[in-house]
C-alpha cells in the first residue's frame, strides 16, 4: 500500500510539473528529435553535429535528445524495426541522419529525416559545397528539417550585420546568425554606423563618414558595388528599408533639426514626413509598410512615436520611463522592441503597436541597446555592455536563452538581422 | 494510514535508479546502411535515384548547387561615383590625397562659395585651433550655460580677427544615450554653438558643423567626469 501511494505521488508530481512548465512557456509541444552524424573525418562530423543540434535547439520547435550511443555506418534508406524501437524508447519522434563525405577541397552531406513511428523517410537531400562551407551546409540542412516538420521557414541561414571597432575604426561586419564566420564589409578607416538590410537580403544601407560628412550609402553584397544615396547638409543617418524594398526612411538635419524623410532606393524622390522643433531619428517600418515607429524628443525627452508612412496620424506610444529609443518593429507585426532606460542604462523592452503590453525582456548590468528582430519574430539581437565591452547578444522574445554572439577583442554595436 | 516522508522518498529514489539502469542498458543502437559513394564534382542540381522511399516510390536526392552557397568577397571599399543623381559629389574624395596646402586652399574656396557647409566637404588637415576653446553641455541638453557664452564670445572675436580661417564645430555626446539619437543631439549642440557665434558677429560662411554623437569620445572611462568631458562642442580650424 505504501509503495502504491508512493508511485501515485511521484506520478502526480511529475504531471503537475509538466503542466506548470508548459503553461509557463506558453508554447506548443516541442518535437523530440535526435541528430546522428557520421563520416570519414571526425572533426567535420563533430562540427556538423554540433551545428545541426544547436540550430534545431535554437529554432524553439524541438526538444533535442542528445545522445552518444547511436552510431551509423552510412545513410539507410529506411529505418528497420529494431532501430525504430531503440529510438522510440528514447522518446525520439524524428531522427536526423547525416553522412559527411570529405573529398578534395569539398564536402558532401547526405541528409535524411525519418519519422520513427513508422520508420518512413520524410525527405532526403544531398548538399555539396567547398570545404570551407561546412557550417553553411549544416545550416541549410537544418532549415529544411524545420520547414518539413513545422511548415515555418528556419533562420539558421540568416546573418547579422553589425558595427565593430576591432581594427580601431568603426567598420561593418557580417556574421552568421550564430556568431560564426564574421567578415568585414567596409574598410575605409572612418565611422560606419547603423547598418540596415534590404528586404531581399542583397544590399545593406548604412551611415558612413568615409567622405567626411555623415551620409547614407548602400553596398550591394553580390556585386560589391557601393554608392552614396544621400549627400544633404548635416546628418543623414539611421536608414531603414521599406518592406517592399523600394524606399529608405532615414533621419536628416538638412532642414536644421533632425526630421524623418524617405527617398527611393536610388536616392531620388525625397519626401519629408515629420515637422517638429525636436529631433526625430531611428525610423522602423511596420511589416505591411503602412506605418512607421521612430524616436522623437518633441515632447521633451526621447520617446517612441508611430505615424502612417505618409506622415499623418502621429501618436506617442511610450509613457513609462524618461528615455525610450531605438524602436524595431517585429516582422510578424505584433510587437515593437526598443531600448527602455532603467536607472543608469537601457534594457530591451517590447510592447504591442498600440503601446500596451509593455514587457522588459532583459535585465542586468550595463546597457542593452539597438534591438533587431529575427525574421521568425521569436527572438531579438541587440548590443550590450553587460560584460564591460560592447558585444552582440541574442535572446528569445520571452527573455529566455541569452546567447553572446561576438567573440572578438573589440566593441560591437548596432546589429541588424537579415531577412530569411 | 500514515506514511513517513522518508519512506516515500526512498521508494521514489529506488524507482528512479531502476529506471536509469534500464534506460542505460538499452540505449546503444547501431544503424546499418551503405556509405555514399565518393564526392561528386558536379556542382549543378542533379537528381539521383537512391533506394526505396515513402509509399513505395523512388526517393529523390537533390544535390544542392555550390554556387548558391557561395558568398562573394566583399571586403573592398570602393564607391562607384553616383553622378546620375546629379548631386555634384565627384570632387569630394580628392582633398585627402592632394596635400595639405592645396586641400586647405580648396576648403577655403568652397567655404566662400557655400553658405551652409559641412566639415566633411572640406576634407583638410586639422590645423591648430589656436585660441579657440571648447564648450561643454549638461546631460541631454543643447542649451549653453552662461560661462560657455563668454567662451563663445571670445571664440567669435578670434574668428572675426583671423579674417580667412574656417572653423569646424564638432558636436559630441556622452555614451549614456542611444547612438542614433546622440548623433542628432551632437548636431543640435554644434548648430547651437554656430548660432551664437554668428549672433556674436562671426561670419556664418566660415563656420562648418559636424556631429560625432557618442561615436568618438574624448574620454573612454564610464563615469560622470568622463561623460562631462564628452558632452562637448569642439573647435578645429579646417582652413586658413
Amino acid at each position: 500500500m505504501a509503495a502504491m501511494l508512493a508511485v501515485m505521488a511521484s506520478v502526480g508530481t511529475a504531471r503537475a510539473k509538466e503542466v506548470y512548465l508548459e503553461t509557463l512557456k506558453g508554447e506548443v509541444r516541442k518535437i523530440p528529435i535526435a541528430v546522428v552524424v557520421a563520416g570519414d573525418n571526425a572533426a567535420t562530423v563533430s562540427m556538423v553535429s554540433k551545428a545541426l543540434e544547436d540550430d534545431l535547439a535554437r529554432s524553439l520547435y524541438f526538444d533535442l535528445i542528445r545522445h552518444k550511443e547511436i552510431k551509423i555506418n552510412g545513410v539507410p534508406s529506411k529505418l528497420n524495426e529494431a532501430i525504430r524501437g531503440q529510438l522510440r524508447q528514447l522518446g525520439i519522434e524524428s531522427a536526423v541522419i547525416a553522412y559527411i563525405t570529405q573529398g578534395e577541397r569539398m564536402i558532401k552531406l547526405d541528409g535524411k529525416l525519418y519519422e520513427t513511428g513508422s520508420g518512413e523517410l520524410i525527405f532526403a537531400k544531398r548538399y555539396a559545397g567547398s570545404d570551407n562551407m561546412v557550417r553553411r551546409v549544416a545550416h541549410r540542412f537544418s532549415d529544411e528539417i524545420v520547414f518539413r516538420l513545422t511548415g515555418e521557414k528556419g533562420i539558421a541561414q540568416t546573418r547579422i550585420v553589425y558595427v565593430s571597432d576591432q581594427t580601431g575604426a568603426k567598420e561593418l561586419y557580417i556574421m552568421d546568425y550564430d556568431g560564426y564566420s564574421p567578415r568585414m564589409i567596409t574598410s575605409n578607416k572612418s565611422l560606419n554606423l547603423s547598418p540596415s538590410w534590404s528586404p531581399d537580403g542583397q544590399r545593406i544601407a548604412y551611415t558612413s563618414y568615409r567622405d567626411g560628412n555623415p551620409d547614407i550609402y548602400v553596398v550591394d553584397l553580390t556585386t560589391s558595388k557601393r554608392e552614396r544615396l544621400s549627400n544633404y547638409d548635416g546628418l543623414d543617418i539611421s536608414p531603414s528599408w521599406s518592406p517592399d524594398g523600394n524606399l529608405i526612411a532615414f533621419a536628416s538635419s538638412m532642414d536644421g533639426n533632425a526630421e524623418i524623410y524617405t527617398m527611393d532606393k536610388g536616392g531620388e524622390g525625397l519626401k519629408r514626413l515629420t515637422y517638429t522643433h525636436g529631433e526625430n531619428v531611428s525610423p522602423t517600418w511596420s511589416p505591411t509598410g503602412g506605418e512607421m515607429a521612430f524616436t522623437s524628443d518633441r515632447g521633451g525627452a526621447p520617446q517612441i512615436y508611430v505615424m502612417k508612412t505618409d506622415g499623418t496620424n502621429v501618436r506617442r506610444l511610450t509613457f513609462k520611463g524618461e528615455y525610450n529609443s531605438d524602436p524595431a518593429w517585429s516582422p510578424k507585426g505584433d510587437k515593437i522592441a526598443f531600448a527602455c532606460r532603467r536607472g543608469g542604462g537601457f534594457h530591451i523592452c517590447t510592447m504591442n503597436p498600440a503601446g500596451g503590453g509593455l514587457t522588459e525582456i532583459t535585465s542586468g548590468p550595463g546597457s542593452d541597446e539597438s534591438p533587431s528582430w529575427a525574421p521568425d519574430g521569436r527572438r531579438i539581437v541587440f548590443a550590450s555592455s553587460r560584460e564591460g565591452r560592447w558585444n552582440i547578444y541574442m535572446i528569445n522574445d520571452d527573455g529566455s536563452k541569452l546567447e553572446k554572439l561576438t567573440r572578438n577583442e573589440g566593441n560591437n554595436w548596432g546589429p541588424d538581422w537579415s531577412p530569411n | 494510514m500514515k506514511i513517513s516522508r522518508q519512506g516515500v522518498r526512498f521508494v521514489g529514489v529506488l524507482l528512479m535508479v531502476l529506471f536509469a539502469i534500464s534506460a542505460c542498458s538499452k540505449k546503444v543502437a547501431t544503424i546499418e546502411g551503405t556509405a555514399p559513394s565518393s564526392p561528386s564534382r558536379d556542382v549543378q542540381t542533379t537528381v539521383e535515384v537512391d533506394g526505396t522511399a515513402k509509399n513505395g516510390g523512388t526517393e529523390e536526392v537533390v544535390t544542392e548547387p555550390l554556387a548558391l552557397l557561395n558568398t562573394s568577397n566583399i571586403a573592398e571599399d570602393t564607391i562607384e561615383p553616383n553622378d546620375t543623381a546629379g548631386k555634384g559629389i565627384s570632387d569630394l574624395s580628392e582633398g585627402a590625397g592632394s596635400g595639405e596646402e592645396s586641400g586647405a586652399a580648396k576648403g577655403g574656396e568652397k567655404a566662400a562659395l557655400t553658405g551652409d557647409m559641412k566639415t566633411g566637404d572640406l576634407k583638410t588637415a586639422d590645423l591648430k585651433a589656436g585660441d579657440l576653446k571648447d564648450v561643454f553641455f549638461d546631460f541631454d541638453m543643447a542649451i549653453l550655460k552662461e560661462g560657455e557664452m563668454d567662451i563663445l564670445k571670445k571664440n567669435a572675436e578670434w574668428i572675426k580677427k583671423n579674417g580667412s580661417v574656417v572653423v569646424s564645430i564638432e558636436g559630441y555626446a556622452d555614451e549614456r544615450g542611444t547612438g542614433e539619437y546622440n548623433l542628432a543631439l551632437g548636431e543640435k549642440r554644434a548648430l547651437m554653438i554656430k548660432k551664437y557665434l554668428t549672433v556674436f558677429g562671426a561670419p556664418q560662411n566660415r563656420i562648418a558643423t559636424i556631429s560625432y554623437g557618442e561615436e568618438k569620445g574624448f574620454c573612454k572611462e564610464h563615469n560622470e567626469e568622463c561623460w562631462a568631458q564628452n558632452r562637448r562642442g569642439h573647435f578645429t580650424v579646417v582652413a586658413r
